[in-house]
């Protein structure tokens, strides 16, 4: 009993630092202050910001503000923000979905693990062509156990003006891609001669509360040209070299998806290859394959455990800090 | 002798009792199927189409005023803040009963107000509602799965935020509300915050159906679980018939000064503010030939809370339905069979064959005069016609199969 105040003293202590709700928690940080500028927390009397000031943390709620001539650079989440005049109320931040594997990261910056379709490559990031062309997704789960998808539907739009050009609804999730003969013709007829074009995909399902939908780009006919003029050279290796070599030049036009299938004919010939599952790794990552990545990553692991090559991928795949 | 055509009677019965089970048990298994469902959105397609598709403007409850003229609208250059609060001042002048937008003012994923003008934006909201006595929500999507607190950013703008999802991709459902994980709150979609501004309960069904009805406020929520986050939702039928009426009788204006001409087409109604044109914003609707603009899926929801809301029959009246139709047409069978038992010439497969195409006509009647009356969907109504046709088919071949 006589240890008793001291207990209470410690429980005192550890809930004032550490029992605060989850408003309490700051958002982001003051990364830069110059001139005179000022903090106000709700309810309370603004105090002026130290010039130079770095690493204050922030909370939703608390108001920035230039007293006279300044600028405040800061953070919110992974926003980085300056201001020179007016005020800028600091908001919530939004909570965000943990990623289905949380090992691994990959895929564009502006995709995550809630977008399903691996292929096509959005644009920006890649593009596709129309001969090789299909929409591949993610399987996804809820730890060991497959989560149960309904059919999808997928639309094919025109970028620009959003006019549909095509639909397929009620394909099965389970069988992992949807190859279709009209959509190829049609991006086809839709390829232009020097410059890419765009089309916007849209998929939807009764499990989505919302429509997914991202614009991918088309390969040019006069890359495709030099494409073509490329791979013919690899035409009389062996298939093992034939293979990577159309795998390494599908990667130099960003034809991701041809990429990556190249890269598995080789890995069939040769799975043991160190620097094969690194490229196609390295391929997967630009498609946002986080599944594909984590068996690629193990198959590596077993041959090159301490490599700087495994040591490489495991820095490009794992998550980046927020 | 004379318990032979009893005993028969009996046995034709017990043929046709196995028949219904048989086929309920094919029913309950083929609507868990693609083609099932199909049939099933096809009926439903086809029942809202008897629903009355016009109301006069003084008739309709919801207006929409499109700002599909505004620049901007897309994530990266949001609709400008400052044109939306005159259009809401001039708005407020016109004494509607309450006010929402369509547009998604979540603060962005990365962090950051979708527009730095938005703070100011929320507070011009919010002293309109206090003020005026206007009600006004704000749309959101990104942040609908975060806690209250950053639905619009910060705790004090809470109240103005409405869900604006529907059921994908059969949006023949709006999501009523949703509680996002870890949150006692719910945030209601936007059609049944604007409702419940216009009338204090929601209409309810005929008391004498309702208990075989699903009830809107009490829909089976569900938890959704995609990529390992839970949220809980509820869902209600909308009713689409009144949308052409609704897109034509949209006012599409961005002028203070036109809003404030037209006052008497805002005053006591409900307003949707959003883009019918120039948006990107197009969503299926089941016997729609063209996408959507969103806006407008929103204002028939609205509609169909307030004035002729949708319901279907709850599971356990489905499967009552599908068995005390086909055995109140055995017992009819049975009977008439046991009346002309001494007539070896009497007919009674073709008595059956009438009898049965009868229920199929009122079937079908039935279902069309539920959905315009009482605003039933008898979502398997197709299904059921489809079973009485074949019931008589495999009876037969079962009694056949049961008398070798």
């Amino acid at each position: 009993m006589k240890y008793f105040p001291l207990l209470v003293f410690i429980f005192l202590f550890h809930c004032t630092v550490y029992c605060q709700d989850d408003s309490k928690k700051p958002v982001g940080n003051i990364v830069k202050v110059k001139g005179r500028a000022y903090i106000k927390d709700p309810g309370k009397p603004q105090r002026e910001l130290p010039a130079g000031d770095k690493k204050v943390p922030i909370f939703a709620g608390q108001e920035l503000g230039c007293i006279s001539k300044c600028s405040i650079s800061f953070t919110v989440g992974q926003t980085e923000r300056t201001i020179t005049q007016g005020t800028y109320i600091i908001p919530n931040l939004l909570k965000r979905r943990p990623p289905s594997n949380d090992s691994i990261s990959a895929g564009s910056k502006t995709r995550g693990a809630k977008d399903i379709l691996l292929s096509p490559v959005e644009r920006e990031v890649g593009v596709v062509r129309p001969e090789s062309f299909k929409f591949r997704w993610k399987i996804l789960r809820s730890g060991e156990r497959l989560v149960n998808i309904s059919p999808l539907t997928i639309w094919l739009n025109e970028c620009k003006n959003v006019d549909n050009i095509w639909s397929e609804s009620n394909i099965d999730y389970k069988q992992t891609y949807f190859s279709s003969e009209i959509v190829k013709d049609l991006l086809k007829k839709k390829q232009k001669l020097d410059t890419t074009e765009s089309i916007e995909v849209v998929v939807a399902s009764e499990s989505f509360s919302k429509k997914q939908r991202f614009c991918f780009d088309i390969i040019s006919v006069s890359d495709e040209r030099r494409l073509q003029d490329e791979l013919k050279q690899s035409d009389s290796y062996d298939d093992l070299v034939r293979h990577t070599e159309r795998g390494y030049i599908f990667h130099k036009f960003k034809l991701y998806d041809d990429a990556a299938e190249e890269f598995e004919a080789s890995l069939r010939i040769s799975p043991s290859t160190d620097y094969l599952l690194a490229e196609t790794i390295r391929t997967y990552y630009t498609l946002g394959d986080v599944d594909r990545i984590g068996e690629l990553l193990k198959r590596l692991r077993d041959i090159v455990p301490k490599s700087p090559l495994y040591e490489e991928m495991l820095i490009l795949t794992s998550p980046k800090g927020h | 002798m004379n318990t032979k055509p009893i005993f028969q009677t009996f046995v034709f019965i017990g043929v046709g009792l196995l028949t219904t089970l048989i086929l309920l048990g094919v029913k309950v298994v083929f609507e868990q199927t693609g083609p099932g469902q199909r049939l099933e959105l096809y009926g439903y397609e086809m029942l809202q189409s008897y629903l009355p598709d016009f109301a006069s403007r003084v008739q309709m409850p919801v207006i929409v005023l499109d700002i599909g003229k505004l620049e901007g609208g897309t994530d990266e250059h949001p609709t400008p803040r400052d044109k939306l609060q005159d259009i809401l001042q001039a708005l407020v002048k016109t004494n509607p009963k309450a006010i929402a937008l369509d547009i998604d003012f979540s603060p962005k994923d990365e962090g950051g107000w979708q527009d730095d003008r938005d703070p100011d934006f929320f507070n011009t909201c919010l002293t309109i509602k206090e003020e005026q006595r206007i009600p006004i929500f704000l749309g959101v999507e990104r942040s609908i799965e975060s806690p209250p607190d950053a639905w619009l950013g910060l705790d004090k703008y809470k109240s103005l935020a409405v869900g604006m999802r529907f059921q994908f991709p059969n949006t023949n459902k709006v999501i009523l509300w949703t509680r996002p994980p870890d949150s006692k709150e719910v945030i209601p979609s936007l059609s049944l915050a604007l409702a419940q501004t216009y009338r204090e309960t929601l209409p309810a069904p005929n008391y004498l159906l309702a208990p075989m009805l699903e009830e809107i406020n009490a829909y089976p929520s569900r938890i959704e679980n995609l990529d390992q986050s839970e949220f809980t939702v509820a869902k209600s039928l909308v009713n689409y018939s009144m949308l052409e009426a609704i897109e034509s009788q949209s006012l599409a204006t961005v002028s203070p000064t036109s809003i404030y001409e037209h006052k008497e087409n805002f005053k006591d109604k409900l307003v949707v503010i959003g883009r019918i044109r120039e948006t990107r914003d197009l969503i299926p609707v089941i016997g729609r030939d063209k996408d959507i603009p969103g806006v407008l899926l929103q204002a028939s929801a609205v509609y169909s809370l307030v004035k002729f809301p949708l319901y279907e029959f709850t599971h356990k009246a489905r499967i009552s339905i599908d068995i005390l139709l086909p055995v109140f047409l055995l017992i009819f069978v049975a009977l008439i069979r046991y009346r002309n038992r001494k007539n070896n010439d009497y007919n009674w497969h073709l008595k059956q064959w009438i009898a049965f195409i009868a229920v199929i006509i009122l079937v079908f009647v039935g279902g069309i005069i539920l959905v315009r009356e009482a605003g039933i969907i008898w979502f398997d109504f197709l299904i059921v016609i489809i079973g009485l046709l074949i019931h008589p088919l495999l009876e037969k071949k079962i009694g056949t199969i049961l008398s070798r």
